[in-house]
């Protein structure tokens, strides 16, 4: 806090006790944030695109989405959305100095990852007890393609959280100072409008 | 508007989509034929996103210079991956279906 309120009487901003992050520096961030989502949808769209035109060109046997459990994908999902309404009130927490209750909401930010993570880990578990690897077809190219990547951005996601919450603890984060925890919360959101997407074209279609 | 305001509509907003995510796995189990079921499918999902966008990612309430600006940065993504699909289908998609 030391710094913050130092770098405040730097920047001489009268009525700003604590004004580590302007207005401008908030906004810029979360370009920067954007731009980077942007990339991350392009990546997905590489995936998806392929996964479509494999499809389009597959036969109806072979890209069949109820061989995937869809009950415990349906589960997933409920997990994500939660998750997302939690972060979003973790940042509104954090907008009103709620150190409290922010952190609370990152708590379970990181539980309902980590829930998604363990049922997709019996997923996969399962498929590979029935010896189904990525190599059997390609339809399970592709859903393991697509759902480990996914995976690994929920993981790197709840690493990052993980960081935050700590951080919050120490009250490193205030309503003057929050970009980092706003620019997060544009990812996690992101990892979730992708399962939205990969959800109905993997496991219903 | 009230910070507990916008809490109660981050509420709904996650009870809306609870809902569309039933109505997904709902309408998934009526035949409507192929075309059908992925179009509503697809849908259904692409208003979700919107719903996502617009109240947890902010995009709603984005203001001040740089909001064109990261609106042209969701745009683009979308406009990119429609033209990718677009190619890929007539050259591979339909290149394996002509083989079958």
């Amino acid at each position: 806090m030391s710094d913050a309120s130092a770098h405040a009487a730097h920047a001489g901003e009268p009525g700003h006790a604590v004004h580590a992050v302007s207005e401008f520096e908030h906004a810029q961030s979360k370009l920067g944030m954007w731009l980077f989502l942007a990339s991350e949808v392009m990546f997905f769209s590489g995936l998806i695109g392929a996964y479509i035109v494999l499809r389009m060109g597959g036969t109806k046997e072979v890209f069949d989405g109820s061989v995937l459990n869809w009950k415990l994908a349906a589960v997933n999902t409920v997990a994500l959305l939660a998750s997302s309404l939690t972060m979003a009130l973790a940042i509104s927490a954090i907008r009103r100095d709620d150190i409290h209750r922010a952190a609370i909401n990152i708590f379970l930010t990181i539980s309902l990852g980590g829930v998604f993570l363990i049922i997709k880990a019996i997923e996969y578990s399962t498929k590979f007890l029935h010896h189904i690897t990525p190599g059997t077809n390609v339809f399970y190219s592709c859903y393991f393609t697509m759902t480990g990547f996914h995976g690994i951005h929920v993981l790197a996601g709840l690493i990052v959280l993980g960081v935050l919450l700590v951080r919050i603890l120490q009250g490193r984060y205030s309503s003057k100072n929050y970009t980092v925890i706003e620019n997060t919360g544009l990812y996690w959101h992101l990892v979730d409008v992708v399962w939205i997407f990969l959800f109905p074209i993997l496991y219903l279609l | 508007m009230s910070a507990e305001n916008h809490d109660k509509i981050y509420f709904k907003v996650f009870y809306a989509l609870v809902g569309l995510t039933a109505l997904t796995v709902a309408v998934s189990h009526i035949n409507l034929g192929r075309p059908g079921n992925i179009g509503l499918a697809v849908l259904i999902a692409g208003f979700k996103v919107c719903v996502v966008g617009a109240f947890f990612m902010h995009l709603k309430d984005e203001r001040g210079e740089m909001r064109n600006w990261t609106y042209a940065f969701v745009f683009f993504p979308f406009v990119l991956f429609g033209i990718l699909v677009i190619l890929l289908i007539p050259d591979v998609g339909m290149r394996v279906m002509a083989q079958n």
